[in-house]
């Protein structure tokens, strides 16, 4: 019964936080200018960075949701996506203590950054953080302990 | 693992054919003031005459983009005046509205410079009708001065037109812009501290292909 649960709740981490980065993929991707203006509005990155910030970043986003519910190297995706939800949840928090009126751009352009966005992204980490640190099968004798393995054993843990 | 692929090929096509609709067409709202409906990019503008962001976007942005894409680019200026916020707002944009319908883009484009050059003068004592008899001859500005006499009620048509565009794409600041390429339409609010030129310019060029 508890296998089952956490298998459940594994499947619930990778699956919303895919279709999240599937969703913040789209709305960046469909729209560049609004997302490299938000980026800029952030008053923290190079000039010259941001078209490239603009043009790439989502599609990383779309890469990440893929590999979530693929579940290749697990451990490893985890570990990006933990990073990446803690990049922006940092940026808006710098902002935000900055008093820079700026929008957020995680889920829209329309919302300005608040101590609820900020809260809202910390929410979002503990998915990436439970994919991250949960409870993964010792390795056998003579099985590598590499991290590849160790996804594996946390698939076959919860399957 | 190929039914997970399966699975997430799906979400990616999913994705695809999720693409926005195609800008409405809006009939005879807005007004060019550079390039034309076959050029290939169409920058349309919410703007208020009285609003310093759209005076700043205006100077600093759409006049370097008209002077180096030209022809490339058509710019689409729609009257969206605030007017709980900017008392002379509307009465520009009744000026601006009489002076479209000289049907001639360089004077249309003349009186815009003018009108947000001086912004800062005349919205201490409202004298924008100074702004307005500078940007066109006089022969022109008495023709604007008599549509506005002889057609009030077309003039406001005209701007209330531009203004229900602007509600039905659900505009809550200026100056607001989409931009229209390939049956595609990028909806971006702008922001103040935030050097627009080089950003637009690159997404033009992504754009056009350059």
């Amino acid at each position: 019964m508890k296998k089952r649960i956490l298998q459940i709740l594994h499947w619930m981490c990778r699956i919303i936080l895919a279709a999240m980065f599937f969703y913040t993929g789209y709305i960046k991707i469909e729209s560049p200018l609004q997302f490299a203006v938000t980026i800029a509005g952030y008053d923290l990155f190079p000039d010259a960075l941001i078209p490239f910030a603009a043009q790439w970043f989502p599609w990383a986003e779309i890469a990440l949701g893929v590999l979530l519910l693929v579940g290749w190297k697990m451990r490893y995706v985890a570990a990006a996506t933990t990073a990446v939800l803690l990049f922006f949840t940092t940026i808006l928090s710098i902002t935000y203590f900055r008093g820079i009126d700026a929008n957020c751009g995680c889920f829209d352009f329309d919302s300005k950054i608040s101590l609820l966005t900020i809260l809202r992204d910390s929410i979002i980490l503990i998915p990436a953080l439970y994919l991250l640190f949960e409870r993964r099968k010792p390795a056998k004798p003579g099985e590598s302990k590499n991290a590849d393995n160790s996804s594996v054993n946390a698939e076959s843990d919860v399957s | 693992m190929p039914s997970r692929l399966l699975t997430a090929i799906f979400f990616v096509l999913c994705l695809a054919v999720c693409a926005p609709p195609v800008g409405a067409a809006d009939g005879e709202a807005g007004m060019i003031i550079s390039g034309s409906d076959k050029s290939p990019v169409k920058l349309e503008v919410f703007s208020d005459f009285e609003c310093p962001g759209c005076r700043g976007f205006f100077l600093n942005t759409i006049q370097p983009i008209l002077k180096n894409y030209k022809d490339r680019v058509c710019v689409v200026y729609y009257e969206f005046p605030l007017e709980n916020m900017h008392p002379y707002a509307r009465s520009v944009s009744r000026y601006v509205s009489a002076a479209a319908r000289l049907g001639d883009q360089k004077k249309l484009l003349a009186l815009f410079e003018a009108l947000f050059s001086d912004q800062q003068k005349w919205v201490r004592d409202g004298n924008f009708e100074a702004s307005v008899s500078r940007a066109l001859s006089p022969e022109d500005f008495q023709k604007v001065k008599s549509f506005l006499e002889t057609d009030p009620e077309g003039i406001e048509r005209d701007i209330d037109r531009d203004i229900a565009v602007g509600m039905s794409r659900k505009i809550n600041a200026t100056p607001t812009i989409f931009l229209n390429h390939a049956g595609k339409q990028e909806r971006v609010v702008l922001l103040a501290n935030v050097n627009m030129y080089t950003l637009l310019s690159w997404r033009l060029n992504g754009l056009l292909g350059q």
